[in-house]
């Protein structure tokens, strides 16, 4: 459904599919390979700066694929969080264990507080648990 | 401020601590690692052995490039994950026109409970970007970011932006 809503929004970029192409760019959205674990009191530059610094040590290793974050704020609507808690349990796993790969945003290093949050524990357990059942298929 | 040169507190000699251990973790993988500085942040990244296709996983539910649902996904949570809003979100992220046919090829995942989750990832390149053209400053939030992003770019169905 479309929203008549387009009085305020930001004009997108207008650079071509065809240019992206003759540029050999990669699309800059896809299907989410890596899921970024934090909470909403961290500081969006120093998570940002966090993953990139990750992403930049995972292509120095030699990962070749386009790596795609899933970060929450641009997958979820605060204003419909109640909704998406809901399926806290199921979708929420299921969608972790698909992705495949967890970065959890470790800030500050020496005292996380990413560690003392019920939902970034829940990332960890749910990648935890892929692990585990990949492991023993 | 800077501690008087030879003085040393425990903070600062936890902090050395922990970047040799950090070091030595990163030598025992067999790579080399940056200095760790007080206060950083840094991403721990778990990765997963690549699992075979689940056949419980989700069939695709695409996006046209109008936005329109090929396959429809009602409920209620097909509404908060709205493929339409998160276009536009995408939009607010500089992201170039192509996003349309990117979107396109999104899936979802379908939980047991029939709630769908949006798999959109973006590119760490786009998110800089976005980060360098909203000009947040270094005390932002995520949640902040979250919301900038959504009043920006998704707006109430009588048309009032948020």
């Amino acid at each position: 459904m479309r929203l008549g809503c387009s009085k305020s929004v930001p004009p997108p970029r207008t650079r071509s599919i065809t240019e992206a192409l003759k540029k050999k760019e990669p699309s800059p959205v896809g299907r989410a390979n890596r899921f970024i674990s934090q909470t909403w009191s961290q500081r969006f530059r120093r998570v940002v700066a966090a993953v990139a610094r990750e992403v930049q040590k995972e292509r120095a290793a030699g990962v070749t694929e386009e790596i795609y974050l899933w970060f929450d704020v641009l997958s979820i609507d605060e204003h419909h969080a109640g909704d998406f808690a809901k399926g806290f349990s199921t979708t929420f796993m299921e969608s972790i264990a698909q992705i495949g790969h967890v970065y959890l945003a470790v800030d500050p290093w020496n005292a996380p507080v990413v560690l003392t949050r019920i939902w970034c524990l829940w990332d960890s357990t749910a990648a935890w648990r892929r692990v585990l059942n990949s492991a023993s298929a | 401020m800077e501690p008087a040169e030879g003085v040393r507190n425990d903070e600062e000699e936890e902090d050395e601590d922990f970047a040799e251990e950090w070091d030595l973790l990163q030598t025992d993988k067999g790579e080399s690692s940056g200095s760790l500085h007080s206060g950083d942040a840094i991403a721990a990244s778990t990765a997963a052995p690549a699992a075979a296709a689940r056949p419980s996983a989700a069939p695709s539910n695409t996006t046209s490039s109008e936005g329109q649902d090929v396959e429809h996904q009602p409920g209620p949570a097909a509404a908060a994950y709205d493929c339409d809003a998160l276009e536009r979100a995408i939009s607010g992220l500089a992201v170039t026109s192509s996003q349309h046919d990117a979107a396109s090829q999104l899936t979802h995942v379908h939980g047991a409970d029939g709630r769908t989750l949006p798999l959109l990832g973006v590119t760490v390149e786009a998110l800089k970007r976005y980060e360098d053209d909203a000009r947040f400053d270094d005390d932002t939030t995520t949640e902040r970011a979250c919301q900038h992003i959504f009043k920006a770019t998704v707006c109430q169905p009588d048309g009032r932006i948020w």
